[in-house]
């Protein structure tokens, strides 16, 4: 067993669980601004939660040796998730 | 089953994508409630559910080269976080109804409850996927290691989403 | 029990003139239930858009004079006749429906009957009930205003929020596309079948809040599911589409000849 916990895999983990502890300090420590709101704070924020998925993504569900088309697909997702969700909420202000 | 990954995805996206706009438009509202929530806690679902998604990123490892015993090992750890998950969440819930809200038709807690309980839907459905799994690795002679990555795939799907409402929900100002 | 109407009762020998039909086309009664479903969904169309205005829905806040204005439409009174006439036909295609998962293997033989059920029980708060609601609103304008308020509430609470008794439904569908081992439907169905599930359970807060994306007119908890559901439907009925044409005759003349000779 413990074979198989020396791979790559946990090493994403170990990533993952890094990451989400400095995002959660991120979200603990920013001082909410003008009418509570913290744009580089949620930049940030929402930056590593895309990064965590992409890395969900890549290697727990081995996009990363998928066909294109779905390479694409996860990306573009990502993608038009980061842009959309900031883009509404900064012009929605 | 990448289909409707790919197709609850693009759902989920159209929840988060009117959670950021009301979000958006009533910043101190939503703020207020947010301070209500424990970041605390969601940070230790995430992690939880981080480790139930490596577990069962192993086992499907493990039913690659048929190392049966061993994925059983790592399905049975994966579906172990996945109950804790639920019942953390079932806590936290309890918790807040307890505590009441600020409001009765507050926004945030209307999307709060929501989302992540449309999430703790996926995570129940996830549980009965990775019972199957279970059942097909303890039962069938030469358990298929594509239905591994198929319930596998769903599970890191689960695992994602949450990713993703935890940012918004808990993190986000 | 005879799967064919041409089967005739156990132990009377078919007619020459059933005989010819059969061979001409045997699937006759499946497809008049299957072209009851277009036929009927544009009557839906007609009666809850045009006639009724209930899709999409007004606002739950709308002042009370509008509300007034709205439920005392004469177009809403003639829809929701209609309504009360038509609303049956929905039965033919949950029946044709049925008929075509009885012939899944694999699958729990409750699961039809569960479906065809879920279905009737779902439908009674989806479209009888309000359409009764609005109608009582429509043809005694002498209620108070107080009185067509609450009509109108419970028509569009009852409208919108029992999307969640579809839930069953839709679950016991999904179970059946995924078990059946002769893939009568094809797998992706199983799958939009949950996406209906998940965005009908959105459907849920319209109880609580009457503005924003959780009301019964709201982007979340109304379009989003509605949109899925038409989705759902053409392919549903795309799907129903091949599963008849593909049944073997010989299943139907099978059962036919084990139970009518």
């Amino acid at each position: 067993m413990t074979a198989y916990l020396r791979g790559r895999l946990t090493l994403v983990w170990m990533l993952l669980v890094l990451v989400t502890f400095v995002s959660w300090w991120l979200g603990a420590r920013g001082e909410s601004g003008r009418l509570g709101v913290n744009l580089p704070l949620t930049a940030g924020v929402v930056a590593i939660a895309l990064v965590k998925t992409r890395l969900v993504f890549w290697h727990f569900m081995e996009v990363r040796t998928a066909p294109s088309w779905l390479r694409w697909n996860c990306d573009g997702w990502l993608a038009f998730l980061a842009l959309m969700l900031f883009a509404l909420y900064r012009y929605s202000l | 089953m990448w289909f409707f990954v790919i197709g609850d995805l693009w759902i989920f996206a159209c929840y988060f994508a009117c959670y950021m706009r009301d979000r958006a438009r009533n910043p101190e509202l939503f703020q207020q409630g947010q301070e209500l929530l424990s970041q605390g806690i969601g940070a230790l679902n995430t992690v939880i559910l981080l480790t139930s998604s490596l577990f069962v990123a192993l086992c499907v490892q493990a039913t690659r080269a048929k190392d049966i015993a061993v994925a059983s090992r790592f399905l049975a750890l994966g579906s172990a976080c996945g109950a804790a998950f639920m019942l953390i969440k079932a806590g936290e819930w309890y918790l807040k109804i307890h505590a009441g809200f600020p409001e009765s038709t507050d926004p945030f807690f209307i999307y709060y409850f929501m989302l992540t309980g449309l999430h703790m839907v996926h995570v129940a459905l996830g549980l009965v996927i990775l019972a199957l799994l279970w059942r097909e690795l303890r039962g069938a002679k030469e358990p298929r290691a594509q239905f591994a990555e198929t319930c596998a795939t769903y599970w890191h799907m689960v695992d994602s989403l949450w990713i993703a409402i935890f940012a918004l929900v808990y993190l986000v100002r | 029990m005879s799967e064919s109407v041409w089967a005739g009762r156990a132990g009377t020998p078919r007619s020459a003139g059933a005989e010819a039909r059969l061979a001409r086309n045997p699937k006759l009664d499946q497809w008049i239930c299957y072209w009851s479903i277009p036929f009927f969904y544009t009557l839906f169309g007609l009666i809850f858009v045009l006639f009724g205005r209930i899709m999409p829905p007004p606002s739950p806040t709308a002042s009370i004079e509008d509300v007034l204005e709205y439920m005392q439409a004469p177009k809403l009174g003639v829809g929701m006749a209609l309504l009360s006439l038509t609303l049956g036909l929905a039965s033919l295609s949950s029946g044709v429906i049925v008929v075509q998962m009885k012939r899944m293997e694999g699958i729990s033989p409750v699961l039809p009957y569960a479906y065809l059920t879920a279905l009737a029980v779902a439908g009674v708060p989806g479209c009888l009930f309000p359409g009764f609601v609005f109608a009582l609103g429509n043809f005694r304008p002498e209620y108070s205003a107080q009185i067509q308020q609450m009509l109108y509430d419970l028509g569009f609470l009852s409208f919108v929020g029992s999307l969640g008794c579809f839930v069953i439904q839709y679950l016991v569908f999904a179970i059946a596309i995924f078990l059946d081992r002769r893939m009568i439907f094809p797998k992706w169905l199983g799958y939009l079948t949950i996406w209906a599930l998940v965005t009908e359970l959105v459907a849920i807060p319209i109880w609580i809040t009457r503005t924003g994306p959780f009301a019964w007119d709201g982007l979340l908890s109304f379009y989003l599911g509605t949109v899925l559901f038409v989705g759902w439907e053409f392919c549903m009925c795309v799907c129903l589409y091949r599963a008849i044409k593909n049944q073997p005759v010989e299943e139907l003349i099978g059962r036919a000849a084990a139970h009518g000779e």
